[in-house]
């Protein structure tokens, strides 16, 4: 077998899909602005409302799908690297839900309202929380079915916790946050939301870029990787914080966006040749350009209809399993 | 004098055992050593502690420097290590397992150099892989998986070897064309140090061997010296036929004390 | 009919024997006016306490109390509340149950079951739907020349609102949290076209309580945004408040609040939220962007076409 399709190639080819999906995605909205008239109002800033909508309203919304689907990818292409295991995703070892947790509990304190920072901090909180937690239950080179049933242990968990925070609030409109919670969503975000995670997002992909030759030495498994000249401490460090950090951001904004890291990888190694060095660039524009075309979906298939954004990665999230399912019973048989 | 690898009063715990007990011994540039013993004598761990892979008290040093002062980068440029589990997690092709050899002589970013394209090649026809070269990993035979993961260990470029039984699962002629590559290794000036429960390859090849029971050495010197009936018997527990032919030094165990 | 009072293992035991006999205590005789009055529901809560005196009301829920959401909050402390549960409704012996007509209301079948009179109030969505329920409670509780003597007072406030209407409407949006707004068929869209608006939902094909997204309610710049009132708790789903789109729109657009106890509810009330609302409009300059903006048509076929 090749070493995949060219590398270059590929990169070059999800760069520019989610070129191309970023653009859609500013024209996309239930406001009919006209195309020409869209980027006008984008790039001059003229043109009254349409440019409010533009730049406060689509521009921020389809920065966020960027940095949020390149996150998720970039990180489930890490964590699947790292722990050696092509079904691993940020939400398995509960980092989505116990940023969840981490933000519901931000909002009803009101530490939020007081310092606005302190919601991606305690996303972010929440997400470093989960990580350890899971490495207490699980320990240390644990087998994947433990680290598995640790994840879904905080999972069920954070999920609890923040269905019982949401449950004892007084606001009324408490119950529907748990469905943007559980299913994500990019509706009207705005540059607040940006500025806000930008910091953490890029943290985490500094953290996380950085792992790139560890983890083709893993391949080897750890002994091996050890000698190569790897120090194995630091990069499960770099891993779990900077998946932490870009996860706990990203859902602090969009709430928990399932499947994209766990499917993106899985199905774009074959083109890499397997490397997870090379796979974690090319993950991270998959991610981007998959999350950019369901937050595209949901706004042209239903749009009077409040449409989640969980709701259509999880709609490609299903038929994959079941592809894996029929893949694994024919390479069996 | 300048030991290719100083071993000093290795000691290793692990749990409630002492799995190694005062170890000690030189390795010079040139030797190609064996290390024998039964299952469960330590010597799966010796290596390790040695890499530094397991906790243990005592000291390793290399032309007079010692290991624990180094980092892991110039640890990986001194000493390759080729673990007994032969671990490939993802469907890489034959050419970038061997490549990761060279990890601890590149840089963080950056293509490969043209010494390195020359390490890798060189690897690939030791090892006899020129027709795997494109081949995913996970799809070769035990015995051309083995052969790989030596090339990997080959394509690092270290002065000194360590691998853990090598020749299992090697057919007789890859069997021995590995111990041949060792053996070429050695005349190299580098120093090679390889577990082995194949006595026979061991007597052929080995310059010098070292035989390990209850985690210490027992027995230490050339193959003839240490393979001796009661050793074999005291060690191993069982009888050999033990001769010396044209190629070297045979033992064959016939039945058990 | 008086009952004994039961514990709460006695209550459960009742209550299986009442289901299996199928029968129970005797209904209220038909020509008896109810004496102990239960309401489950506030806009029920609002109705009995208007027209009921305090020594015929038993209960009322616990939503009654809230200031923001119930416009005789200060009467309901005088009263005993419950909130909402069979068991606590039981104890208190009523005659008379009013409660709001839900699909699943498993507390109101119950009561039925242990025999207890319930009358199902469906929430006004129009004006006429006000004297409607004005109506019928006037009859159930036995005080009709009251009824009618508040729908004189509410029709004469309304009256005087029209003769003093701006003849062209201006443009109004209703946006709630979470980026709702009241389209056609509801009271608030009653409420805001009497007071002289043309309402931004009803006007995009909405009906019912639906989404308005943020970039409509931009596009259509409306000369007056009536916002829900904040909750103490703070939830995200106002997060949309702060967005900074909307800033622009304050510079453009006049923001108000009308009390949320005024058209929660379908009342007479309400002819309050339409007086505030006319005062607002009057506020205005009478020459406002009531017509469609060029520049934000739609695509035919866009769920957001205006009609």
């Amino acid at each position: 077998m090749k070493d995949g399709i060219s590398y270059p190639l590929l990169l070059a080819g999800l760069g520019l899909a989610t070129v191309v999906l970023f653009v859609v995605s500013l024209l996309t909205g239930p406001a009919g602005i006209s195309f020409f008239d869209s980027l006008e109002a984008l790039l001059s800033g003229r043109g009254g409302a349409a440019a409010i909508v533009m730049q406060e309203i689509r521009l921020p919304r389809a920065i966020l799908g960027v940095m949020i689907g390149a996150s998720l990818g970039l990180s489930g292409a890490a964590l699947q690297g790292y722990l050696r295991n092509p079904l691993a995703e940020p939400g398995l070892l509960g980092i989505s839900a116990s940023a969840s947790l981490g933000a519901v509990l931000a909002i009803y304190t009101g530490l939020s309202a007081a310092f606005s920072l302190a919601l991606p901090l305690m996303a972010l909180a929440g997400a470093v929380g989960a990580v350890l937690l899971v490495r207490l239950l699980a320990g240390r080179g644990a087998q994947t079915i433990t680290l598995i049933l640790a994840g879904v242990a905080v999972t069920s968990f954070a999920g609890a916790m923040t269905s019982l925070a949401l449950n004892l609030s007084p606001n009324p409109f408490a119950a529907l946050e748990i469905v943007f919670w559980m299913l994500g969503s990019l509706k009207d975000r705005s540059m607040t939301h940006v500025w806000l995670s930008l910091p953490f997002i890029l943290a985490g992909w500094a953290m996380l870029f950085q792992v790139g030759r560890a983890l083709d030495a893993l391949t080897l498994g750890e002994a091996a990787a050890a000698t190569l000249g790897f120090r194995l401490e630091r990069v499960q460090a770099l891993v779990v914080l900077g998946t932490a950090s870009c996860v706990g951001a990203a859902t602090s904004v969009a709430g928990a966006v399932g499947f994209i890291g766990l499917v993106v990888p899985h199905v774009l190694r074959p083109l890499v040749g397997g490397q997870p060095g090379r796979l974690m660039p090319a993950s991270a524009l998959g991610g981007a350009a998959v999350l950019l075309a369901a937050d595209i979906a949901v706004r042209v298939i239903a749009p009077e209809r409040d449409l989640k954004l969980g709701v259509l990665t999880a709609l490609i999230g299903a038929p994959f399993f079941l592809w894996l399912i029929f893949k694994l019973k024919r390479e069996a048989a | 004098m300048s030991c290719a690898l100083s071993v000093r009063s290795l000691n290793v715990r692990l749990g409630r055992r002492d799995v190694l007990r005062d170890v000690s011994f030189d390795m010079q540039p040139g030797e190609f050593v064996g290390l024998l013993g039964p299952n469960g004598a330590g010597k799966s761990t010796l290596l390790k502690a040695i890499m530094g892979l397991v906790a243990g008290s005592g000291n390793v040093s290399r032309v007079g420097r010692r290991l624990a002062d180094m980092t892991p980068r110039q640890r990986g440029r001194e000493l390759a290590y080729l673990p007994q589990e032969r671990e490939v997690a993802w469907p890489v092709s034959v050419h970038t397992l061997i490549e990761l050899g060279r990890s601890p002589h590149r840089n963080g970013l950056g293509p490969p150099r043209e010494q390195d394209r020359l390490a890798v090649e060189a690897a690939i026809s030791a090892m006899d892989l020129g027709n795997l070269r494109d081949r995913s990993a996970l799809e070769l035979s035990g015995g051309e998986r083995a052969r790989v993961l030596i090339a990997r260990a080959l394509a690092q470029e270290t002065p000194v070897l360590l691998t853990d039984e090598p020749a299992a699962g090697l057919d007789p002629a890859h069997q021995i064309a590995l111990m041949s590559t060792f053996r070429n290794l050695a005349s190299e000036g580098r120093s090679v140090l390889a577990s082995l429960h194949e006595l026979t390859l061991a007597g052929q090849w080995c310059d010098r061997v070292i035989l390990i029971a209850d985690g210490s050495i027992v027995a230490e010197g050339p193959p003839d010296a240490v393979l001796t009936p009661s050793n074999l018997a005291t060690v191993y527990g069982v009888r050999a036929q033990i001769s010396v032919t044209s190629d070297g030094l045979s033992v064959v165990p016939t039945g058990l004390v | 009919m008086t009952q004994r009072l039961w514990n709460n293992a006695g209550l459960i035991a009742a209550m299986v024997v009442l289901g299996l006999s199928g029968g129970g205590p005797q209904p209220a005789q038909a020509n008896a006016l109810p004496k102990r009055i239960v309401s489950l529901n506030l806009c029920t809560d609002q109705l009995v306490m208007m027209l009921a005196g305090p020594e015929r009301i038993a209960a009322v829920s616990h939503l009654a109390l809230d200031p923001k959401l119930s416009v005789l909050a200060e009467y309901a402390k005088r009263l005993p509340i419950t909130y909402g549960q069979a068991e606590e409704v039981f104890l208190h012996e009523p005659d008379l149950v009013v409660a709001g007509s839900f699909h699943l209301n498993p507390t109101v079948d119950i009561l039925r079951r242990l025999g207890i009179k319930v009358e199902e109030f469906a929430s006004a969505d129009s004006f006429a739907g006000i004297r409607e329920n004005v109506r019928r409670m006037g009859r159930l509780l036995g005080t009709q020349e009251k009824a009618e003597a508040m729908l004189a007072e509410f029709d004469s406030r309304l009256a005087r609102v029209e003769r003093q209407r701006v003849a062209r409407p201006a443009l109004a949006a209703l946006y709630y949290a979470n980026s709702y707004t009241s389209g056609a068929d509801t009271l608030a869209a009653e409420v805001v076209e009497r007071a002289g608006f043309n309402n931004l939902g009803t006007e995009l094909g909405l009906k019912g309580t639906a989404e308005l997204p943020l970039e409509m309610l931009i596009m259509e710049q409306p000369d007056l945004v009536v916002t829900g009132l904040a909750y103490d708790a703070p939830a995200r789903a106002q997060e949309v408040f702060e967005h900074p789109a909307l800033a622009y729109l304050e510079r453009r657009s006049k923001n108000t609040a009308v009390p949320e106890n005024l058209w929660i509810c379908g009342t007479p009330y309400t002819a309050r939220a339409v007086e505030a609302l006319a005062a607002v409009r009057r506020s205005l300059p009478a020459e406002t962007a009531a017509v469609a903006d060029p520049a934000g048509a739609q695509p035919a076929g866009s769920p957001f076409e205006r009609r």
